[in-house]
């Protein structure tokens, strides 16, 4: 069991982060492209 | 290795980008999880030969990418590659096959945990730097990888802080064991059988002393396992690498019992002998030291 849940941590702590890093990307890369939609007037 | 492989498989993120995180931390941890498959439902020894020896990594690894483009999706040799690199990553910290049962082979720094702590936060480290250069340079996006990083660090911390707590023994990496001598020496002229053993330390091969090891007495040979105190018999002669089945320790207290006729041991085995027939008198005990035992 101990042998498990060892072999089971790296791998939630990973795909954590992972979920955390694409999750981010894809806000960030939803976000330029509204604001590279926007009219330049309005993007600052 | 432990933390070390998962820093091993976000490394490798960047050669197959499509490639999820999941399996290709659990083909980097892929022997592992063999080790642990093959321990249900009960311990057995030995299991490294099919887990972690250089064939077992090739079949494994090869059996894993296989399974993995049989769904027809992307980055099967990353799989590979990342089954495979366990084998030189635990080469760091443990001992394993090459190919066969015997020499296992390696630098065996768990025994040093704070060493290994060291090894593997560097790998770590160096992983999560790979890692991050498969995303844009964001500051957000850093944070991230640096939390990924030390979440990794700290549990190989508290593994090494278990090691260090569990496992006292000697530090044996393989070139150590490789010099270990065997106990039990086979002698041609006495058939399958015929096996001595030499009581006293050798410092070396010398021929001479090769002479000299064959006139021990014949004999079992006991290995008490100096963390747990588990015992392991050998009638003939004992392998150069030997771990224990319990706690996989490699260090030992060696113990040699004659099991043949020897002028010493039967000397001492008279000096020794005592009657355990019900009735018979004990010959050191008077009649009142009976008497205040049977008065207690």
């Amino acid at each position: 069991m101990k042998l498990l849940a060892a072999l089971l941590a790296p791998v939630v702590i990973v795909w954590l982060a992972d979920w955390r890093l694409r999750a981010r990307t894809g806000v960030i890369e939803e976000e330029d492209a509204r604001i590279r939609r926007l009219p330049r007037a309005r993007r600052r | 290795m432990y933390a070390g492989h998962a820093a091993v498989a976000i490394a490798l993120k960047r050669r197959a980008p499509r490639l999820p995180i999941v399996p290709l931390v659990l083909a980097a941890f892929g022997p592992d999880w063999l080790e642990l498959l093959f321990a249900l439902p009960v311990k057995r020894e030995g299991m490294a030969i099919f887990t972690h020896s250089i064939p077992a990594v090739l079949i494994g690894g090869g059996l894993a990418a296989g399974l993995w483009a049989a769904t027809r999706r992307p980055g099967g040799s990353t799989i590979f590659l990342a089954w495979l690199l366990h084998w030189p990553a635990d080469l760091l910290t443990g001992r394993k096959p090459v190919l066969f049962r015997d020499p296992l082979i390696g630098l065996d720094l768990y025994k040093i945990p704070a060493v290994d702590f060291a090894l593997e936060s560097v790998v770590i480290v160096i992983g999560c730097a790979l890692y991050a250069r498969a995303y844009p340079p964001r500051g957000e996006l850093r944070r991230v990888i640096v939390i990924l990083g030390a979440a990794l660090i700290a549990i190989q911390g508290a593994v090494d802080v278990a090691l260090s707590v569990m496992r006292n023994s000697e530090w044996t990496p393989s070139f150590a064991v490789m010099d270990r001598r065997p106990q039990l020496h086979p002698l041609s002229d006495h058939g399958r059988a015929g096996f001595r053993m030499h009581f006293a330390p050798r410092p070396s091969y010398q021929p001479h002393e090769e002479a000299m090891a064959k006139d021990g007495p014949r004999g079992i040979v006991t290995l008490v396992c100096l963390t747990c105190g588990k015992e392991k018999f050998f009638t003939g002669e004992v392998p150069a690498a030997v771990s224990c089945e319990q706690c996989g320790s490699t260090v030992f207290r060696t113990f040699a019992t004659p099991t043949e006729p020897d002028e010493a041991a039967i000397d001492a085995l008279e000096a020794q002998a005592r009657s355990m027939a019900y009735g018979d008198s004990s010959p050191d005990t008077t009649r009142d030291d009976v008497h205040d035992l049977d008065a207690q």
